[in-house]
């Protein structure tokens, strides 16, 4: 029997993972060698329902490595096609909406899981128009009709 | 059309409008009905294909993994049909294969006139601009490409400040697909310049606007990992130039070089690339994870991916220095007899197994594929990512 984790949500739920998940998350990794986890490591700023979502990816992606170490050998090194199927269960993954998916990054950040954070930032941000982007952050725009000219006309090149 | 295939008129030093003159419609200085016609009348991408050209009859032994197939060209008084037909072919491969890519921000500036409604409605916009932008903005900006950090740099000007004063954020450069195509020496030399000589690595992909002068402006900055892979107009002797003056000037040598791609490199600038590079020898006696034949992957690559010295080797077949691709076929693994280049093994572009003697299909683009592959749906893990 391996050893069970205790996390709390911001809401007192109480959450049981097996340490393999948990050593997923750096901060967790660093609590437990120091050994200060017993009765629970309350998670003030993590919600219950960003919680679940964020033990959810832990334990698919510490399934899909003990997977790729079972075919070891030179047999993992050619698993390409492992690696398709997490991804895509990773793009299902953030199939979220958008509160819950700054939330799961917040927690990533603050858990330090970095395949997650890199993976929602990706999400949120990757390919989006200046327009969309204006939108999700709810950012005005300060320029200028005559600044916003310029700025375009720099980076030009990229967008034509 | 009467095509002057002359490699001068190629120069770097020819600006954009000259060219187009010259490849397309001759030297004469006359008035010519033809030089009023507009050079690129069909948005065909005309000067990238003919740099493409180019660098094709600068060598007709090119790797041709870039570009589709060989053995058809190997014929010596061709030129002509030969250029003809990987003009054609290049924009047919562009039609099909990145469909999305060209359309991807024409719609980024229509109007702007939406977005202060937007910021109101939401009530989330106070009058101290900006105050309330979601912490985790922040974290995002580290993790995205270079074409994304310019449309974030044009969204506010507290951004554009952020983007473009943060050394952190250009230390690594990587330009692949869709902006190979696109960025100019200018444009390159302004994005590296962000980082104030703090940049450890710079790689291009498919850029065939870079020239061999900007690459040596941007590497007295050094950046210790270099990646020029398919850049066409980069010569192999401009690179090793570059890397002789850094040596004699005792400045901090390049670790890590990709050139697969460049065109002409023979034994000797083979042997003279591993003297220049700063090999450490530790590093050098691991053995490097295997290569495969696999045109989707091979626009983006993260830092850490390879930890080859150099990325072309000699080929145990033809013995030029290419990049030599393993073959992932069960029967083939780890076997010497199945490494070699694009050229002497003919590989499916999905998996990257060898298809000699066995059933195979060939797509549009004149890329095979192997019967495997061609029986699942022709998903690419490329089309995967753009779709997020």
């Amino acid at each position: 029997m391996s050893k069970k984790i205790i996390f709390e949500s911001s809401e007192g739920e109480s959450f049981e993972v097996d340490e393999a998940v948990a050593l997923e998350c750096q901060t967790i990794k660093n609590m437990i060698e120091d050994d200060c986890t017993d009765g629970g490591i309350p998670l003030a700023n993590v919600n219950s329902a960003t919680l679940t979502k964020v033990i959810d990816y832990c334990k698919k992606h510490v399934e899909a490595a003990a997977a790729a170490e079972a075919n070891a050998g030179d047999k993992d090194i050619y698993g390409a096609n492992k690696d398709i199927e997490l991804k895509t269960w990773d793009e299902e993954f953030v199939k979220v909406d958008q509160p819950l998916l700054f939330d799961l990054m917040l927690a990533a950040n603050f858990l330090i899981i970095p395949g997650l954070l890199d993976l929602t930032c990706k999400t949120m941000m990757r390919g989006k128009t200046v327009l969309q982007i204006r939108e999700i952050f709810h950012i005005k725009k300060d320029y200028t009709d005559a600044e916003e000219a310029e700025v375009r006309k720099e980076n030009a090149w990229a967008f034509e | 059309m009467a095509l002057n295939f002359s490699r001068r008129h190629f120069s770097s030093h020819l600006s954009d409008e000259s060219m187009k003159i010259a490849n397309g419609y001759g030297d004469s200085a006359s008035v010519d009905i033809l030089d009023v016609l507009p050079s690129d009348p069909f948005g065909m991408d005309i000067n990238n294909t003919f740099t493409a050209i180019t660098g094709w009859l600068e060598d007709l032994e090119v790797d041709c993994s870039r570009y589709g197939r060989d053995e058809i060209w190997v014929g010596d008084g061709s030129h002509q049909l030969f250029a003809g037909l990987s003009f054609i072919w290049n924009n047919a491969m562009r039609f099909q294969e990145f469909p999305e890519r060209n359309v991807y921000t024409n719609g980024a500036f229509l109007s702007t006139s939406s977005v202060d409604e937007v910021g109101e409605s939401s009530g989330r916009c106070t009058t101290n601009e900006n105050a309330q932008v979601h912490p985790a903005f922040g974290f995002c900006l580290y993790r995205l490409g270079v074409k994304d950090l310019l449309s974030a740099s044009m969204v506010c000007k507290s951004l554009h400040t952020t983007v473009c004063d943060d050394l952190l954020l250009w230390k690594h450069i990587h330009i692949c697909q869709p902006l190979s195509e696109k960025i100019t020496d200018e444009a390159l030399l302004q994005l590296t310049e962000r980082a104030q000589g703090t940049m450890q690595c710079l790689r291009l992909v498919d850029c065939s606007r870079i020239t061999d002068d900007s690459l040596k402006q941007i590497l007295e900055r050094n950046p210790q990992v270099l990646g020029v892979s398919g850049c066409t107009r980069i010569t192999i002797d401009g690179v090793l130039s570059i890397l002789r003056d850094l040596n004699s000037a005792g400045k901090p040598q390049v670790k890590q070089l990709e050139i697969g791609g460049i065109f002409g490199v023979t034994k000797d600038h083979y042997d003279e690339l591993f003297g220049l590079l700063d090999v450490d020898n530790n590093v050098e006696q691991s053995i490097p994870k295997p290569r495969f034949y696999h045109r989707g992957d091979s626009s983006c690559v993260s830092c850490d991916d390879d930890d080859r010295v150099l990325d072309i080797e000699m080929c145990p077949k033809c013995q030029n220095a290419r990049l030599v691709y393993d073959c992932p076929a069960e029967d083939c693994k780890g076997k010497e007899e199945c490494r070699a280049c694009s050229l002497c093994i003919q590989r499916c572009f999905q998996c990257g197994r060898c298809i000699n003697d066995s059933e195979y299909e060939e797509t549009f683009c004149l890329e095979f594929l192997c019967a495997d592959c061609s029986k699942q749906s022709p998903k690419l893990p490329l089309e995967v990512e753009n779709s997020i």
